[in-house]
């Protein structure tokens, strides 16, 4: 880091280190040269050690203490979190006998394609015969996420356990829906769901435009049943919009399980948008369902 | 990867004694995340929820962490990751670095007083708080990570995933506008109130 001075800019990302006294003798020295031959850049160095010195002098009035109730919420994070690591082993375990899984030497995945890249590992399907090998995999984690979710819910906040439940709705309807050839109208099934419902919906149309496609809408077990889960297709890959009779606070995203989730409430509703993994252009679909979805 | 595993344990193993100490060195560096998190988020509520959601992934990730690393410069890469996370989606503003807007801060020097004038001043840590929080993020995130929470140069580049070179531009960047800034304040609180 020793090369000469050139241009004062060149003193930029040196001079703090040498601030810093964590400059070698040789960089020293060669700051120590430019400094003295250069008034304004010696000003620079003066202003950045005197608000060095202040930010030091003040530094513990400047922290602050975190609330107690904070404090006890994020100990408890530690106990459910470890606790339900050793459940959904168990699980896991017990998932495996029944399918015929090796065991998973690496992290649970938490996608719907959750095994896509397990390319080392050989399973069969003994229940359905020869399908595709990502299925069973998933399958199974799907069904350990399904009864690992009763011992989540609870463990987070309210927007947490109701996306937790929706990661689970995402992950599992698609997983036993099959057929994503088909598409159907959105004002068909909004009329059907009111009739049927008691409430009504407004969702997306497909869109070509977007490469949104609209697969179906479905109760989901999640809020005991009183959630419109309507499934799409983005770009080839599923997306889930949700829709809940109700509000519940302000906005958020969240990274729940190896989803992207976003959740917001507007006119007495509240909207999720979920999609596997974390899409580059997520905030712009949630854009377009935020415009379309009242 | 930045860390690797510290053991053979898989999240779904069970926790053990590790577990607990990690755990509890992980909570004594809660009143760093939330000051920290209280800067970037500028509000209790959302501090809070962000300090949760960083020891919610921290003790899901336990097994990442490498021992022997500081645990502390870990947990702040886990804030700010949910905190970018976060503010992807958050549409009140993108992330400023206003280079521009500091260097003519930074440039713009006029009268100076000297460093002992500056640090005399009785309510210098109202002041200070204030310049600190009127800095463009980036630079504000920097100068933190060093000044109050003691982070060396690398350890800040991987909380804020940027070049070394790019953490000490901000760093001295950010202390030299925040001296152009609490000199501004100490000239307005100078100026002769007139009144007629």
């Amino acid at each position: 880091m020793d090369q000469p001075i050139r241009r004062c800019r060149d003193l930029d990302e040196r001079l703090t280190p040498y601030i810093d006294e964590e400059a070698a003798p040789d960089e020293r020295r060669v700051v120590d040269a430019h400094l003295a031959a250069c008034p304004p850049c010696r000003d620079h160095a003066d202003a950045e050690r005197v608000a060095r010195d202040a930010i030091h002098e003040h530094r513990d009035e400047l922290r602050c203490s975190a609330p107690e109730g904070l404090r006890a919420r994020c100990r408890a994070h530690q106990g459910k979190a470890s606790g339900f690591g050793l459940r959904a082993s168990r699980l896991r375990r017990a998932a495996a006998s029944i399918f015929a899984l090796p065991p998973s030497r690496g992290a649970l995945r938490w996608t719907a394609r959750a095994s896509a890249d397990k390319s080392g590992q050989q399973t069969r399907f003994g229940l359905l015969g020869s399908v595709p090998r990502w299925v069973p995999l998933s399958l199974a984690a799907t069904i350990v996420l399904a009864v690992a979710g009763v011992f989540l819910t609870g463990i987070n906040s309210g927007v947490q356990a109701l996306a937790t439940g929706l990661a689970l709705d995402h992950a599992k309807c698609f997983q036993f829906r099959g057929d994503t050839s088909k598409i159907v109208d959105a004002q068909v099934v909004e009329s059907k769901w009111e009739r049927e419902q008691g409430w009504s919906i407004v969702i997306p149309e497909s869109a070509g435009n977007e490469q949104l496609r609209l697969l179906t809408v479905r109760r989901c077990l999640s809020t005991d049943g009183r959630m419109a889960h309507a499934m799409y297709l983005w770009r080839g890959e599923p997306l889930s919009v949700f829709v809940v009779p109700q509000a519940t606070g302000r906005e958020r995203v969240l990274d729940i399980m190896g989803h992207e989730a976003a959740i917001w409430s507007a006119n007495g509703r509240t909207y999720a948008v979920l999609a596997n993994g974390h899409p580059a252009d997520f905030n712009h679909i949630v854009t377009y369902v935020k415009t379309h979805a009242r | 990867m930045v860390f690797r595993r510290r053991s053979g344990r898989a999240p779904g193993e069970p926790p053990g004694e590790e577990d607990a100490q990690f755990a509890q060195e992980a909570l004594s560096h809660l009143d760093s995340l939330y000051g920290t998190a209280l800067r970037l988020t500028r509000r209790t509520q959302d501090a809070e929820d962000l300090v949760q959601d960083t020891y919610l992934k921290a003790f899901r990730s336990a097994y990442q962490f490498e021992r022997g690393t500081n645990l502390k410069a870990w947990l702040f890469t886990i804030l700010h990751n949910t905190y970018r996370n976060m503010r992807r989606h958050d549409v009140r503003s993108p992330v400023d670095v206003d280079s521009e807007a500091v260097d003519r801060a930074a440039d713009g020097a006029g009268d100076r007083d000297t460093p002992e004038q500056l640090l005399s001043r009785a309510t210098l840590d109202a002041d200070l708080q204030a310049a600190l929080d009127a800095l463009p993020d980036a630079f504000r995130q920097a100068v933190w990570l060093r000044d109050v929470e003691e982070l060396s140069y690398a350890e800040i580049a991987r909380v804020l995933d940027v070049p070394i070179g790019t953490v000490m531009s901000r760093i001295s960047r950010g202390r030299r506008a925040l001296f152009e800034r609490l000199q501004a304040r100490r000239a307005d609180a100078a100026r002769p109130v007139v009144s007629r």
